[in-house]
């Protein structure tokens, strides 16, 4: 049996982990033992001409992907959850992660992105040294820095942009994954994946902006290095204090909140855009709310219901990352590449560039979004010989 | 959407609203405990003082649906000295809450009343939609009058009456004439005014700070030089 020259087990290992597949799965799949992926995976062993089509069609990548060396290098992320419970989700997000870092390679060999324009603060190596009131200040500096003032920011997605972070959205399937970020040596943009999971706009908000203290806090931090769960919830609880400094500046939350209330913060939800959870935490760190009160509060989220799902969630709009999306445009509209080149170059499903570059679906394969038929409830049949019978009711004065 | 309306929704936060429209059931059903609870009186006494607890009830309700939501609350007697009165205020726009025998029943007369329907009077002058631009403009610092009616009725013969039946309740913002005519030059459920807070964007109605867009790729020339795109 020949074997597929150039062929790239690392490739495939990318594409399986990205469907979110096993070995064992994927080898049942396409018809060969686990035994054979683990070979082909570890350069082995190279699959055959009919097993590479079984691998390519069940993956849904073309073959050249298999056949096209991985060119970004492996460097550590900033997740939101370390929990074991999310490692299906953060293997399938990192492989995912990896080609979106290579269109943003592909991308920036014809277009320039804006100029990264972070506050030029150094952090210390040892995150320890970084005090909760430093933080606070660095998120203020941060603002001032990039001349928003102490209000709400209308789209911290495009702030992010603006500044040369790359930003993409997508689906992460995990409950605790919320989003993830990396500042890559190689590129000088760092990128920020916020997960579109929860739909909800105030959600997403303090996901860009917990992220974005990640990049400015922990600059100098090497994520795969961070062992052990103090640290890494040290680490999470200066970008969460970060992200609610930003988003609620003390001074100017303080100054606008009448009272510290459900119906106050829900009022307050549409100006500051930052969920009523955040803003109640947002108060006992701010010490507005004693630890009573605030134990209070969530009890009474919880009697209205809003724990699940907040009101308003649905009328905020989702902040859409544009950046991607506009040089894909521009490659296509200025003649310098067209979708069939790009799908050349790049290798990779035009479905995953679509939705990794936050361009609408069937931009680039010019097919429409296609129509799932969803699974139907199996309707309820009625048991033999039990079938309805009117009941009798006299009219009055019978 | 109807410019008056535009500016309601503005002004006053949908919470606002939204709170009197899920406390009116549960207020007008306490309303009933107490004027029936008396049992030195009978059913007759006890619907004849419903009225008058109902509005009680309510306007502390109105009290604190303002207060919850940041706005300018005062209690202010009557100038017939005959009840209390809590004011609502928010961005020019004072709401005053009344219990009503129906939907589209102007209120009592009251010295107040009248002065509030007179302060209405550009209105008058403006009924021309045509010619306002949105925002509203303020006319000096006049600001505009409003009553939230609230009740519940059922037609009895030709007369209304305080009804126990929760169907029945209404809950509505009238804008009253100032001609003197006792009519509303708007009257809205309080259901249509939570639809239009749906109708409006939520980053339109918040005041945030807009950021200017600058998220362009640029093409890269030949050269490596930059090109606007």
């Amino acid at each position: 049996m020949t074997g597929t020259p150039g062929f790239i087990g690392e490739r495939l290992m990318q594409a399986r982990e990205a469907r979110g597949l096993t070995a064992v799965s994927l080898a049942e799949m396409i018809g060969v033992r686990s035994a054979n992926i683990s070979n082909y995976e570890r350069k082995k062993q190279s699959p055959s001409a009919e097993v590479m089509e079984r691998i390519a069609r069940v993956l849904n990548q073309p073959q050249a992907f298999f056949l096209r060396p991985i060119t970004v290098a492996s460097e550590g992320v900033w997740w939101r959850s370390m929990n074991a419970a999310a490692k299906g989700a953060r293997v399938r997000a990192l492989a995912r992660h990896s080609w979106l870092r290579e269109i943003v390679a592909y991308l920036s060999e014809f277009v320039d992105f804006p100029d990264v324009n972070l506050p030029d603060f150094t952090p210390p190596e040892d995150i320890r040294e970084i005090s909760m009131e430093d933080v606070e200040g660095i998120a203020l500096d941060c603002r001032r820095f990039w001349n928003v003032g102490m209000g709400p920011v209308a789209d911290i997605v495009l702030l992010l942009e603006n500044n040369g972070i790359i930003v993409s959205r997508g689906e992460l399937a995990a409950e605790k994954l919320d989003a993830y970020s990396q500042h890559p040596k190689d590129s000088g943009h760092p990128l920020v994946f916020i997960g579109s999971d929860k739909a909800s706009a105030v959600r997403n908000r303090f996901d860009a902006a917990h992220e974005l203290g990640h990049l400015i806090l922990h600059r100098n931090v090497d994520a795969r290095r961070i062992s052990g769960s103090a640290t890494f919830k040290m680490i999470e609880d200066q970008a969460h204090r970060f992200a609610a400094a930003f988003n609620l500046p003390a001074e100017e939350f303080a100054n606008q909140l009448w009272a510290p209330t459900l119906d106050a913060f829900l009022a307050m939800k549409p100006h500051w855009r930052v969920a009523i959870g955040a803003m109640i935490k947002r108060c006992g760190q701010l010490g507005i709310v004693t630890d009573e009160q605030a134990t209070r509060l969530w009890i009474n989220m919880n009697r209205r219901r809003w724990r699940t799902r907040e009101p308003l969630d649905d009328r905020i709009p989702l902040e859409q990352p544009r950046l991607l999306r506009r040089s894909f445009e521009l490659l296509i509209n200025e003649g310098i590449k067209s979708p069939e080149q790009i799908a050349t170059d790049l290798a990779l499903n035009l479905a995953d560039i679509e939705s990794l570059a936050c361009l609408q679906e069937g931009y680039l394969s010019g097919r429409a979004p296609e129509v799932i038929a969803m699974p139907q409830l199996r309707r309820q049949t009625r048991p033999k010989g039990t079938s309805g019978s009117v009941v009798y009711f006299p009219p009055k004065g019978d | 959407m109807d410019i008056l309306l535009d500016r309601l929704v503005r002004a006053f936060p949908e919470q606002f609203l939204l709170r009197l429209t899920q406390r009116q059931t549960p207020v007008y059903q306490l309303s009933v405990e107490a004027a029936f609870s008396i049992l030195q009186w009978g059913t007759a006494e006890a619907m004849s003082v419903l009225p008058h607890v109902r509005r009680g009830l309510f306007e502390a309700e109105v009290r604190r649906a303002g207060e919850a939501c940041g706005l300018d609350v005062s209690d202010s007697a009557h100038a017939g000295e005959n009840c209390s009165c809590v004011t609502v205020r928010a961005d020019g726009l004072v709401m005053t809450a009344h219990y009503v025998d129906g939907p589209g029943e102007f209120v009592r007369d009251a010295e107040s009343r009248k002065q509030n329907a007179a302060v209405n009077e550009w209105m008058g002058e403006h009924c021309d939609e045509r010619l306002l631009v949105r925002p509203l403009p303020r006319v000096g610092r006049k600001p505009i009058y409003l009553n939230l009616l609230h009740g519940g009725c059922f037609d009895d013969a030709g007369r209304a009456k305080p009804t126990l039946d929760p169907s029945t309740f209404f809950l509505r913002v009238c804008v009253p004439a100032a001609d003197g005519s006792r009519k509303y030059v708007r009257n809205w459920n309080a259901l249509e005014i939570l639809s239009a807070y749906a109708s409006i964007p939520v980053a339109q109605a918040a005041g945030a700070r807009e950021v200017e867009d600058k998220a362009q790729p640029r093409r890269k020339t030949p050269q490596g030089s930059r090109e606007k795109a």
